[in-house]
C-alpha cells in the first residue's frame, strides 16, 4: 500500500510537473524584462551612476545650503567632545613599539559624533535600532542606495607627499639589491605617498601576478623570465575555519620581503537553523557568510612564500590603502531584514570577536555597514584598531592625514542633491571622528576630493537646475568651510580634476573642453584664475613633471559631440592663468580606454617618459591593444602598440617597466621588450 | 559520424558553453551590461515563470525579477565562482520571493487577498487550453510555501537538498511538503475529472 501511494505519487510528480512546465511556456514574459531591455537599463543605471545624474528637477532650485554648518543644529545636536580623546593612546602605541609582547588595543573610546551625520553607538541595541529604521521604507529602490560597492575609481591625484608617511625600513634585507639609478613602475595610486592594493605589483626585480586563485612570482631580474614561485592561499590552513568556502584573490601589496594579500572568502556552507521547522522565516542570508582576510607572506625565499601572519573581517571587499606600515582595510556587508535577528547578530567580526559598540558609528538610519580595521604590518596577526559606520554607500578618500567618507542624499520631491562628507583621522591607526560637512551636488570623479596640509577640497557637479553647475569648496580641520568658488562652467558636468600643490585642474565638457585652473593657495579666497577650451574632452588628468599636465580621454566633433577617437593632451600649467596645449594626439582607431575609468590600469611616468594604456575598439570585439607613448617635449610619439588577443579582462592589462625593459602583463602571460633597442620583443612567459 | 565523435562534439560544447558563460560573467563583473544581460538571457524565463507561480502575481512578479536583476549586477562581484551565475541569480529570486510571501502572510492577517491571478485585467496567461488552466489553478491552491518549494524544483531545477539547504530546511521536511504539495494537486485534478 504504502508502496503504491509513492509510486502514485511519482507517477503524478512526473506527469504534474510536466503540466505545470508546459502551461509556463506559454506565458509571455513582460517586455521590460526581455534580456535586451534589461540591457538597456542596466547601462542607463551604470551611466547614472557614473553620472550621479538625477531628473533634472522642474521648478527652479535655489542655491542654496553651500555647507551645512557644524557645530549647530542636527539630528542629534552637535556637541563636540574633545574631552573624550582618550588620552591612553599615545602611550599604548609606544608600548607596542617597543616591546613586541605588547598587543594593541582597540580604542574604545572614540569621539561621540562625526559632525551631525554620524554618533557613536552606546550599545548593539542602538544599531539595531537605526537599522530597523530602514525597514519600515522602500529601501530596495535605492534612494540614495547610489556607489555602493563601486570602489574608489577615477580619482585626482595629490602631489602633495607627506612627510609623515615614510614607510620604516625592514631589518636589513631590502630586496633592492643596491642597484643605483634602477628604477621600477608603481601602481598609479590617487595620493603620492599611499600605496594602493592591485592585482599586478612590482618591486623591479619581480613581478607579482594574482589571477582570482594564486599570486605567480615572476623572476625578471635576466632577459629570460622565470616563475620563482607561487602562492595559493587557499592552500593555507586558514586559521582553521571548520568548512572555507569559495575563495577569491582580490589584490595586493608588496614591500621589500613581504607580500600582503587580500583574499575574500565565502562560505557555501550555511549554518543549521537553530529550528528547522519554523524555518520559512529564516531565509537565507546571502550576506551572511562573507570575509576578507589580509594574509602577509614572507617572501624572503620567492620560491616558498610563508604565510606569517593573517587577519580577518567580515563582509566583501571593497577597497584598502597602506600608508607607512599601516595597512587599512574596507569591507562592506549589507543588512537586509534583520526583524528576527538579534542587536548582536547585526555588529560584524573583525580579528576574532564583535566589533565593540564604541567603535560603530550610526547615522539616524542605515542598513549596510563599512567595516574598517588597521593593520600594523609588522604585526600582521592582530589589527590595531576597528570601526564600522552604518552606510556602505560612501565612497572613501584617504588623505595623507584623514579618511573621508563621502556620500549622497537626494530629496526627491525637491531634487536636490547634496553630498554628506564625515571626515576620520587615522593617525598611527587608530580611527576617530573628526567632524562632518555638507555640500551641494555630487562628486563626479573621485579625484574631485583631496586634502593638502588640513584643507579638504571638494568639486561638485549639482544637476538639480535646469542647467548643471559646478562647485568647489575648501574646509579646514575641523571641517568649517574656509571659501568656495560656485557656478562655473554652467550646464557642464565634471569630467575629470587633479589638485597639483595648491592649484585645482578640471574638466568640464559639453561640446567642448574646458581645462580650469583654480588657485587654491589661501583658503578663503579660491580664485579661478583662467580656462582653456579645445574640442573633446579629458578623462583623466596626470600630472607629467614640471608644469606639464596630461589630459587622457577622447576627441570628439565639436558640433555633434560624436565620439571620433581617443585623445591625448599635454598641458602647459606653468604659467597659471594662461593655460595652453602644447600637442595632442589623436587615436582613431580605438574607442575605448578603460584606464580613464579605471586609473590603475594607466601608467604614466614623467621620470621614464612612459605613458601606457589599453585601448579597445568596438568593432573588433576579440582584442585590444596596449600602446605606449613618450613626450620629447613638443609631440607625443607612439613607441609601442601591441594587440592583445582576447583578454579575458580589459581591466586586468597592465605596463610595467624595470630598468630597460617594459612588461605587459594579461591573464595569459608577460611579454617583456626592451626599450633601449626601439622596444623590441624580447620575451615571452605564458602562464 | 561515430559513437566517440558525437561525445566529443558534445563535450567540446560543453566546454565551449562553459567557457562563453566563464568570459560572459567576467565581463559582467567588470560592469559590462551586454555580458550580462547574455548570462540573463539564457534564464530569464525560467526567473520569470518562478516568480509568477510563486507568487501568483503579474506585477509582484515582474517586480521581483527586475529587482534580483538590479541587485544581481550591482553585486556580480560578490559571485566568487565564475561558473555558478544561474545558480546564484536563483538564489537571489528565490530569496525575493521568499521575503514577498512573508508580507503576504503578514497582510493577510489584516485582508483576504484578492486572487490577482485570476482577476488582472491585462491577463499574462494568454488564451490556453482548459488543461494549463486547471492545472494552474490546482498549483495556485497550494499553500505558499508548497508553491515555493515546488517552483524551485520544476522552473529552477533545484534538487531537494539544494532546496533544503536555501530554504534552510530540514531535507526530509521539504521532500513531505512536496509530496503532500503532490498529492493535494492531484486530488484537486482528480475531482475535476
Amino acid at each position: 500500500m504504502a508502496k503504491e501511494d509513492k509510486n502514485e505519487n511519482l507517477w503524478l510528480e512526473d506527469a504534474l510537473y510536466g503540466k505545470i512546465s508546459e502551461s509556463a511556456e506559454k506565458i509571455a514574459v513582460p517586455d521590460p524584462l526581455l534580456p535586451e531591455q534589461i540591457a538597456e537599463k542596466l547601462k542607463q543605471r551604470k551611466k547614472e551612476k557614473k553620472m550621479h545624474m538625477l531628473q533634472k528637477a522642474t521648478g527652479i532650485a535655489a542655491v542654496f545650503v553651500l555647507a551645512a554648518a557644524l557645530g549647530t543644529a542636527g539630528y542629534y545636536g552637535f556637541r563636540r567632545n574633545d574631552s573624550q580623546k582618550s588620552g591612553k593612546q599615545p602611550e599604548q602605541l609606544a608600548a607596542a613599539e617597543g616591546e613586541s609582547s605588547t598587543e594593541y588595543v582597540p580604542v574604545r573610546e572614540k569621539k561621540e559624533y562625526a559632525g551631525d551625520l554620524y554618533h557613536r553607538a552606546d550599545d548593539y541595541e542602538e544599531v539595531y535600532q537605526a537599522v530597523k529604521r530602514t525597514q519600515s521604507y522602500d529601501w530596495d529602490t535605492g534612494e540614495w542606495f547610489v556607489g555602493a560597492m563601486s570602489g574608489v575609481w577615477n580619482g585626482a591625484l595629490d602631489t602633495n607627499k607627506s612627510d609623515s608617511i615614510v614607510g620604516i625600513p625592514e631589518d636589513g634585507s631590502a630586496a633592492a639589491d643596491g642597484t643605483e639609478n634602477f628604477s621600477y613602475s608603481e601602481t598609479n595610486v590617487q595620493v603620492e605617498g599611499i600605496d594602493e592594493s592591485d592585482i599586478i605589483k612590482n618591486d623591479g626585480n619581480y613581478l607579482y601576478i594574482a589571477s582570482d586563485v594564486e599570486v605567480r612570482l615572476i623572476d625578471i631580474r635576466s632577459e629570460e623570465m622565470k616563475q620563482a614561485g607561487e602562492i595559493h592561499p587557499d592552500h593555507e590552513t586558514s586559521g582553521g575555519s571548520a568548512q572555507i568556502g569559495e575563495m577569491y584573490i582580490e589584490e595586493m601589496y608588496v614591500d621589500k620581503d613581504r607580500l600582503y594579500l587580500i583574499v575574500s572568502w565565502m562560505d557555501t556552507t550555511l549554518e543549521e537553523s537553530e529550528n528547522p521547522e519554523s524555518s520559512f522565516n529564516a531565509a537565507y542570508r546571502m550576506d551572511s557568510s562573507a570575509f576578507i582576510e589580509l594574509m602577509t607572506y614572507d617572501i624572503r625565499d620567492r620560491a616558498e612564500p610563508k604565510l606569517i601572519g593573517s587577519v580577518k573581517q567580515d563582509g566583501y571587499y571593497y577597497t584598502s590603502r597602506k600608508a607607512g606600515d599601516i595597512i587599512y582595510l574596507f569591507s562592506s556587508e549589507f543588512l537586509g531584514n534583520v526583524e528576527e535577528k538579534e542587536p548582536e547578530e547585526l555588529i560584524p567580526y573583525v580579528d576574532g570577536a564583535r566589533v565593540d559598540a564604541g567603535c560603530i558609528y550610526v547615522p539616524e538610519k542605515g542598513n549596510s555597514e563599512m567595516i574598517l580595521s588597521s593593520v600594523d604590518v609588522r604585526k600582521p596577526q592582530k589589527t590595531i584598531d576597528q570601526m564600522v559606520i552604518l552606510n556602505d554607500s560612501a565612497e572613501i578618500y584617504m588623505g595623507s592625514e584623514a579618511i573621508y567618507f563621502y556620500h549622497y542624499e537626494y530629496q526627491s520631491g525637491k531634487g536636490r542633491e547634496f553630498t554628506q562628507i564625515a571626515k576620520f583621522s587615522y593617525k598611527d591607526g587608530i580611527m576617530d571622528a573628526v567632524s562632518a560637512a555638507s555640500v551641494k551636488g555630487t562628486v563626479q570623479d573621485t579625484f574631485a576630493v583631496s586634502e593638502s596640509n588640513g584643507i579638504f577640497r571638494i568639486l561638485t557637479t549639482d544637476w538639480s537646475a535646469e542647467e548643471q553647475t559646478n562647485q568647489l569648496y575648501l574646509f579646514d580641520e575641523d571641517m568649517k568651510i574656509t571659501g568656495s568658488i560656485s557656478d562655473i562652467a554652467r550646464g557642464e558636468s565634471v569630467y575629470a580634476a587633479r589638485y597639483i600643490g595648491d592649484m585645482a585642474y578640471f574638466v568640464t565638457y559639453r561640446n567642448t573642453d574646458p581645462l580650469f585652473a583654480v588657485d587654491l593657495s589661501d583658503p578663503e579666497n579660491p580664485v579661478l584664475l583662467g580656462s582653456l577650451e579645445i574640442s573633446g574632452f579629458s578623462d583623466y588628468l596626470h600630472p607629467y613633471g614640471e608644469n606639464l599636465l596630461l589630459g587622457i580621454g577622447y576627441e570628439t566633433d565639436p558640433d555633434t559631440g560624436r565620439n571620433e577617437g581617443i585623445k591625448l593632451c599635454m598641458f602647459d600649467i606653468s604659467e597659471g592663468a594662461d593655460l595652453k596645449v602644447i600637442d595632442t594626439e589623436v587615436l582613431k582607431e580605438p574607442d575605448y580606454i578603460p584606464g580613464a575609468d579605471f586609473y590603475k590600469c594607466i601608467l604614466a611616468d614623467p621620470k621614464k617618459n612612459l605613458i601606457g594604456f589599453l585601448t579597445e575598439d568596438y568593432d573588433r570585439s576579440d582584442s585590444a591593444s596596449y600602446q605606449v607613448f613618450q613626450w620629447d617635449g613638443e609631440d607625443f610619439h607612439e613607441v609601442l602598440s601591441q594587440e592583445i588577443a582576447d583578454p579575458v579582462s580589459e581591466l586586468w592589462v597592465r605596463g610595467a617597466y624595470a630598468g630597460d625593459s617594459f612588461y605587459i602583463v594579461t591573464d595569459f602571460g608577460i611579454t617583456s621588450y626592451d626599450m633601449e633597442n626601439g622596444f623590441a620583443e624580447t620575451g615571452h612567459l605564458d602562464f | 559520424m561515430g559513437q566517440a565523435g558525437e561525445k566529443y562534439e558534445k563535450n567540446m560544447e560543453c566546454a565551449k558553453t562553459m567557457k562563453e558563460e566563464r568570459d560572459l560573467v567576467k565581463k559582467a563583473k567588470r560592469g559590462d551590461a551586454d555580458a550580462f544581460a547574455g548570462l540573463y538571457e539564457q534564464i530569464y524565463k525560467d526567473l520569470y515563470h518562478f516568480a509568477l507561480y510563486t507568487l501568483k502575481n503579474a506585477q509582484d512578479a515582474e517586480d521581483a525579477v527586475s529587482e534580483t536583476v538590479m541587485d544581481a549586477f550591482s553585486s556580480i562581484r560578490k559571485l566568487r565562482s565564475d561558473t555558478a551565475f544561474s545558480a546564484w541569480i536563483f538564489r537571489i529570486l528565490s530569496n525575493k520571493c521568499n521575503q514577498k510571501i512573508r508580507e503576504y502572510c503578514l497582510l493577510r492577517e489584516k485582508t483576504v487577498p484578492e486572487q490577482a491571478w485570476e482577476s488582472t485585467p491585462s491577463d499574462p496567461w494568454g488564451n490556453e487550453t482548459e488543461e494549463y488552466i486547471e492545472v494552474r489553478k490546482s498549483f495556485f491552491e497550494l499553500a505558499e510555501e508548497e508553491r515555493m518549494i515546488v517552483g524551485m524544483h520544476i522552473f529552477l531545477g533545484y534538487k531537494t537538498r539544494e532546496i533544503a539547504e536555501i530554504l534552510n530546511m530540514n531535507e526530509n521536511t521539504v521532500r513531505s511538503k512536496e509530496s503532500r504539495a503532490i498529492q493535494k494537486m492531484g486530488n484537486r485534478l482528480k475531482d475535476l475529472r
